[in-house]
């Protein structure tokens, strides 16, 4: 890890804290002012993404002063944060490098006095200076104009500086840049032969990367602020800024056709095959469509003629002519000039305190899954359907790619490869934003609470790091069953954070998310016991400190989790038969698993349990902040320890007819009662049915829940317990692969509205630039009811005997996900599609993680062919169960449509807010 | 410690959050004088539940101002005490020996209490039985759930369950008995004007979420929007008109069309009925206590004959800046209580809407320098022509730290249980007392329903 220490031996500036409070409050005015400029519009649910946040600290915080009276810096920062994603690098860099922080605020200062000997250490030249005289922009009058990068179209030299290759002179202090972009200086087109170069401070003359790291395609938020990396820094490789490598690579708009470097973004002209996606283009080039290099008579120019014209950072920023007063601040320096060489940035000798001054990275985390594998396989239809249906159940979902690899695979065999991934823990990536925050905090301590909160809201909410480690895991791990797996028993064996104790506490969640992944695929008794034995789960059924009896203070033992383990985690309410029928008594009675006396006789069972802590009185305290081990921040990450002191002595009935002698371990008393419920004939049927809902569909039939029931019994080879026979059971049950054709109408589930939210994201190849995922996640669960781990009790979302009046119910079946489906729920989530289809987003992801973006590449290859395309997304998202009517209807619309992306979009949307969609059959 | 404390002031602004951003493109109608003309159904009621999301310094809302216990309140609050001259005089609020005033932001409250419309509840809060210091003190007392945490108590003012988690609320539990007597059971009687919350959660039944003025229902974005010779919407409906062999699938359609109709119902229903004289603000709360008026306007059209509505004010905790954060959520809080109040006399329902307040807990009487912490009892209001205004309920409690209550800090132990407090509201809804334990289950350990026996409180006429 990379974290520098520089700021231990440099000095702390007496402003950091006044200059970040500075900071953080444009950041919020900015954000803020977009929505309160004009009540009348209704924010849309984008809106509301993007600036719930910002919106209640922009008013906890409306009583600070905003106007600077004056002060330069102030002023000079509120300026800079026009741009919000350049403010929110200015806060990154002002927290990480107060130094560099203070040189680039100061900048406007330097260049006001002119000769301020401040000046010489800046990269800028003072435009008084003759050395700059070629740096900056001119007049068009100017002969020296020649050499500028930026050229109003209607001049003639423009013409050849436009495009310049390597050998053209000139081309050295051509570049494109906005003039907004502070970071432009820094950006020039440098071909690392030419001398010019040496001293173009972002580049060392012999790195060879170097000329994929200036430029950035503008309408990734996070490129234009990151300036500073060199190819020697490891942060540097997640940078949305490109090297040759890097998939991301496709937008580099920089590169000269020669190099080798540039091979898959060239500067292009008409000729060159690679050009498709550089936004550097030849007008004349039918490639460039959405960013040209624009002359006038370029329709696609008029207002911005760097940009895409879809980018709404490009509106501000038009190329600079001489006009343009903005333009002026934005120097030059060649190599003549001395003043400009002793810059922030690296050259060799430097390379010490260069790797110091590398602005820390998006998360800088290098997530060891690798990249998607996206090789299209070529498989019938029917297997690709087939293969669909089976990820479906048994995953988040895939993309067309992952689907046509299963297909070709098989999905017994690939099942059998899942079984083998090794566990996608949350916790790494988790773990790492934590260690961030708390290196934030301890470098800013004379920040007060708001400033520091203020803060937390850009770089990430830390209570919800565990919800990154968790996306980032169901996004990018290859252990897919597995993550689908863990989900769907977090949904049996529930813990919340709505509990704020856990749920805020990184710890906590990622750990317990953790436990459920690790024994997906071993044995249930395991699970069962390290489920009893978390003290996340022991947080929120109040069974952690549970104390034996005290007949003198006339307490007893909690209740609770033993009443919950026996109800809702092992055998449930009733006896049942093994295809998950309930048995009747002689009357005819449903037959109690358990009683009061069974709960009491557990409750005693659950006591003693309490913090693996050193404290030696760590039980019951509640708040780990209590306990006087320093590094005891950690506690949630172990099982809770039995505390013998304060367990219940003495003999305990267990259920039918087993006891649990006296004078047994605390830890013996709970092995021997997980044996007790582990070994009940219940467990099969009662879990296995739960399962088959979450996986499969909401009304299995008995003889399916006999062979699952049977799987677990042992009875197909494995031991007792076996998750592997049980999933094998469940997932390729000939109940669950028949095809849709072959479906009953009482056949299918709704799907999970959060799922339908992931699968989108996995379906659609959602990338983001350094391969991980963020979402606060609080915007969605109000607006889905559903959220990872985030159940409103102990009840899940839902319950899995609910029924709907009308249909279902009246055929005596059940859809429990109908329960949170209502008359806001059924409309809010097809805009939250709705919104991420229009902006290739679907998280709210903060401020300090890159956002992900949805990828049709694999359909827009086929979009022009109408019915491929269809049959495609049939496949993809509905795996071929989409009714012809419902085919026939969109087809008729995405035939008037002329533009592919549009088409694509209109296509994904439509099926995902269809009931062909929203059941799966 | 640091970080521990910001996570529990972090959660609340989420916790009370959800989805109210849709609330803030509401302007006020102003202009039309035409007279609210709803014909009200005289056996209509409505209970309007506003939840100070974050645990409201109730201490500093009603203030005992005789020279005695004022002294005894600013010795105790310190930097946080109100100055006693600016205190609201309240005509005849006498409760414990101590005469009482309010915040100098209730200006509108303090009119409606003068005029018998509004009542206090005091040192009202959650309690599993009846319990002492000594027994908090000696590990004997049976507690809520996570007392002094907001997750926990947010959702016990709501669910009326202290002792485990439970997924309904006591205003859904009254919805899953009342909601057949509405004739219109397309749309809930369960409104929200703060999206998703634990207070409607029925067995049965589940809230109805309803936007601005403005906005009134969730529309379907971008449908309008044009497609070659078509829109989405022109497809959406072809879709949503297609027949379904799977009965999940006919499920969900229909669902979506039900809702869809429900949506255009309401929105209609409210656009039918007359602008209010009254001015609403038009901040987020004021919008929300517009919509609810506007939404019991239209009751009849909308066929209502029972409603809830629940309504969040957030941002309460004030572990810092209390003194000036106090006064601006107060001011809003007054405002929009007292525009809605003139609403429903404008509509001439006084008597048959109840409008009452809830919080997580109130805050330590204590100062931690800048604000105060996380409490337990606290002080409520009754707001509406049947409540038995111009009093003070409950006992309002000694605020000398130390005294028999004080659990530490000037945590208060509750001398009345919220259970009391919800029954009152219930019974005065229509909830026979035979069933009243069921809403509430927790109240038999304070309150005996029986069909002769008194008002829990009285605070109801």
């Amino acid at each position: 890890m990379k974290f520098t220490q520089r700021t231990t031996h440099r000095p702390r500036f007496a402003w950091h804290a006044m200059l970040l409070a500075t900071i953080y409050t444009c950041l919020m005015f900015t954000s803020f002012d977009i929505y309160a400029k004009d009540s009348s519009v209704k924010p849309t649910l984008a809106q509301k993404f993007s600036i719930n946040a910002s919106k209640t600290i922009s008013r906890r915080l409306s009583g600070l002063e905003r106007d600077c009276d004056g002060d330069e810096i102030c002023e000079r920062i509120i300026e800079l944060c026009e741009d919000r994603a350049f403010c929110l690098e200015l806060l990154r860099i002002c927290l990480d490098d107060p130094e560099l922080c203070e040189e680039i605020l100061e900048e406007d200062e330097c260049e006001v006095e002119g000769d301020g000997e401040e000046c010489d250490e800046m990269r800028e030249c003072d435009d008084d200076e003759e050395d700059c005289d070629d740096m900056r922009e001119c007049d068009d009058d100017d002969e020296e104009c020649d050499d500028m990068r930026e050229c109003e179209e209607d001049e003639e030299d423009c013409d050849d500086i436009r495009e310049c290759d390597e050998d053209d002179e000139d081309c050295d202090d051509m570049r494109e840049c906005d003039e907004d972009d502070e970071d432009c200086d820094d950006m020039r087109e440098c071909d690392e032969d030419e001398e010019d170069c040496d001293d173009i401070r972002e580049c060392e003359e012999d790195q060879e990367d170097c000329e994929d790291m200036r430029e950035c395609d503008e309408d990734e938020e996070d490129c234009e602020d990151i300036p500073e990396c060199d190819e020697n820094s490891e942060e540097c490789e997640d940078i949305p800024e490109c090297d040759e490598n890097s998939e991301e690579c496709e937008d580099i708009p920089e590169c000269d056709e020669n190099s080798e470097e540039c091979e898959e973004a060239p500067e292009c002209d008409e000729s060159s095959e690679e050009c498709e996606d550089a936004p550097e283009c030849d007008e004349s080039s039918e490639e460039c469509e959405e960013a040209p290099e624009c002359d006038e008579s370029s329709e696609e120019c008029e207002e911005a003629p760097e940009c895409d014209e879809s980018s709404e950072e490009c509106e501000e920023a038009p190329e600079c002519d001489e006009n343009n007063e903005d333009c002026s601040d934005t120097p030059e320096c060649n190599e003549e000039d001395e003043d400009c060489t002793e810059t922030p940035d690296c050259d060799e000798e430097n390379e010490e305190e260069c790797e110091a001054s590398v602005t820390e990275q998006p998360s800088g985390y290098v997530n060891p899954n690798p990249a998607a594998d996206r090789t299209i396989m070529t498989v019938s239809t029917e297997a690709a359907n087939d293969a669909s249906r089976f990820l479906t159940h048994a995953t988040f979902g895939g993309s067309y790619a992952t689907i046509s690899q299963v297909a070709s695979i098989g999905p017994d065999m690939w099942l059998e490869q899942q079984f083998e991934q090794p566990v996608g823990y949350t916790m790494p990536f988790t773990q790492y934003l934590v260690n961030r925050v708390i290196r934030y905090e301890e470098e800013n301590e004379d920040l007060n609470d708001e400033q520091l909160e203020a803060i937390y809201e850009l770089i990430g909410d830390p209570e919800r790091y565990w919800v990154d480690g968790w996306w980032t895991q169901v996004m990018t791990s290859p252990d897919m069953v597995r993550q689908r797996v863990a989900m769907a028993l977090s949904e049996i064996f529930v813990v919340s954070a709505n509990v704020e104790e856990i749920g805020a506490n990184n710890y906590a969640m990622a750990t317990y998310y953790d436990v459920l992944l690790e024994n997906s695929f071993g044995n249930f008794r395991d699970l069962l016991k390290a489920v009893t034995l978390s003290p996340t789960m022991g947080f929120y059924l109040s069974h952690i400190h549970n104390a034996k009896a005290d007949p003198t203070k006339g307490t007893f033992p909690d209740e609770n989790y033993a009443r919950e383990v026996m109800q809702l985690f092992s055998i449930g309410l009733y006896e049942l038969n093994t295809d998950g029928t309930r048995k009747v008594d002689g009357s005819g009675n449903f037959i109690p698993t358990y009683g009061q006396e069974d709960i009491r006789e557990f409750a005693k069972i659950f006591t003693g349990l309490s913090w693996d802590s050193c404290d030696p009185n760590a039980f019951g305290k509640m708040d780990i902040f209590e306990l006087e081990c320093e590094d005891d921040a950690d506690t949630f990450t172990r099982q809770m320890k039995m505390y013998e002191e304060h367990h219940e002595p003495g003999v305990k009935s267990l259920l039918n007819g087993q006891v649990v002698p006296a004078g047994q371990s605390g830890m013996q008393d709970i092995d021997a009662a997980i044996d007790n419920l582990f070994n009940h004939p219940n467990v099969g049927p009662f879990i296995g049915k739960q399962l088959i809902q979450r996986l499969v569909k909401s009304n299995p039939s008995p003889d399916y829940i006999s062979r699952v029931s049977a799987a677990f019994n042992g009875e197909t080879g494995s031991a007792r317990g076996d998750m592997k026979a049980v999933l094998r059971a469940i997932l390729l049950d000939p109940e669950a692969r028949r095809s849709p054709s072959e479906a009953a109408t009482s056949d299918g589930r709704l799907r999970e509205p959060f799922l339908r939210v992931v699968h989108l994201m996995r379906a659609f190849n959602a990338t983001s630039s350094d391969n991980t995922f963020s979402d606060d996640g609080y915007e969605m669960a109000a607006t889905l009811r559903q959220y990872v781990l985030s159940a409103p009790s102990v009840f899940n979302f839902y319950l899995p005997n609910y029924a709907p009046n009308g249909e279902i119910k009246d055929a005596g079946l059940v859809a429990p996900e109908f329960q949170i489906t209502n008359a806001s729920t059924i409309i809010d989530i097809k805009n939250v599609i709705y919104y991420s289809l229009e902006t290739g987003q679907v998280l709210a992801n903060s401020g300090a993680l890159p956002a992900e973006k949805l990828d049709f590449t694999e359909e827009l290859a086929i979009a022009s062919d109408v019915d491929a395309l269809l049959d495609r997304l049939d496949t993809v998202m509905t795996y071929g169960s989409m009714t012809s009517e419902t085919k026939a209807i969109i087809k008729d619309t995405l035939e008037s449509i002329n533009d592919n992306e549009t088409r694509v979009a209109t296509a994904v949307y439509l099926i995902a807010i269809s009931p062909d969609y929203a059941v799966a059959i | 410690m640091k970080h521990n404390q910001l996570s529990r002031r972090r959660f609340l602004r989420h916790s009370g959050h959800a989805l109210s951003a849709m609330t803030l493109a509401g302007t006020a109608q102003l202009g039309a004088m035409a007279k609210a003309s709803a014909q009200s159904n005289s056996e209509y009621k409505a209970l309007v539940c506003v939840l100070l999301a974050g645990g409201a310094d109730s201490f500093n809302m009603l203030v005992p101002t005789d020279n005695t216990h004022y002294q005894e309140y600013a010795n105790t609050r310190t930097d946080l005490a109100l100055a006693q001259n600016q205190l609201l005089a309240l005509n005849g609020a006498q409760n414990n020996g101590r005469t009482l005033g309010l915040h100098p932001a209730m200006t509108g409250l303090q009119s409606l209490f003068n005029s018998g419309n509004l009542a206090f509840l005091s040192n009202v809060g959650t309690l599993v039985q009846p319990t002492t210091t000594q027994a908090l003190a000696n590990g004997t007392a049976k507690l809520p759930l996570g007392l002094y945490s907001h997750s926990d108590q947010i959702s016990q003012w709501q669910t009326a369950v202290p002792d485990f988690r439970s997924g309904t609320g006591w205003g859904g539990r009254m919805a899953d008995i009342l909601a057949s007597q509405n004739s219109n059971q397309r749309i809930s009687m369960s409104i929200s004007t703060s999206g998703a919350n634990e207070f409607q959660a029925g067995r049965a039944t589940d809230y109805y979420s309803v936007g601005t003025p403005d906005f009134p229902t969730a529309t379907l974005e971008g449908a309008a929007q044009s497609l070659g010779n078509k829109s989405r919407q022109d497809a959406i409906d072809q879709m949503y008109s297609s027949e379904y062999n799977n009965l999940f699938r006919r499920a969900y359609r229909k669902l979506f069309n039900d809702s869809s109709a429900a949506n255009a119902e309401f929105s209609a229903a409210l656009q039918g009925t007359s602008n209010f004289t009254t001015q609403f603000a038009g901040d987020e709360f004021s919008t929300q206590m517009q919509m609810v008026a506007k939404t019991i306007a239209a009751h009849q059209t909308l066929g209502m004959q029972r409603q809830t509505f629940f309504v969040t004010l957030g941002g309460w905790d004030h572990h810092d800046e209390l003194t000036t954060s106090l006064q601006t959520l107060l001011t809003m809080l007054d405002a929009g209580l007292s525009s809605l109040q003139q609403a429903i006399n404008e509509l001439g329902m006084a008597n048959q809407v109840t409008t009452f307040t809830t919080s997580d807990f109130a805050r330590t009487l204590s100062s931690n320098g800048r604000g105060s912490d996380h409490g337990w009892g606290g002080n409520a209001m009754i707001m509406g022509g049947s409540v038995r205004g111009g009093s003070v309920y409950g006992t309002y409690p000694s605020l000398a730290l130390g005294n028999p209550l004080d659990t530490g800090r000037g945590v208060l132990m509750p001398t009345t249980s919220l259970d009391e407090y919800f029954a009152e509201l219930a019974l005065w809804f229509g909830v026979a007392p035979s069933v009243l334990n069921d809403i509430l289950p927790n109240l038999n350990r304070f309150y005996s329903a029986g069909t002769n026996n008194p008002a829990p409180i009285g605070f109801m006429s």
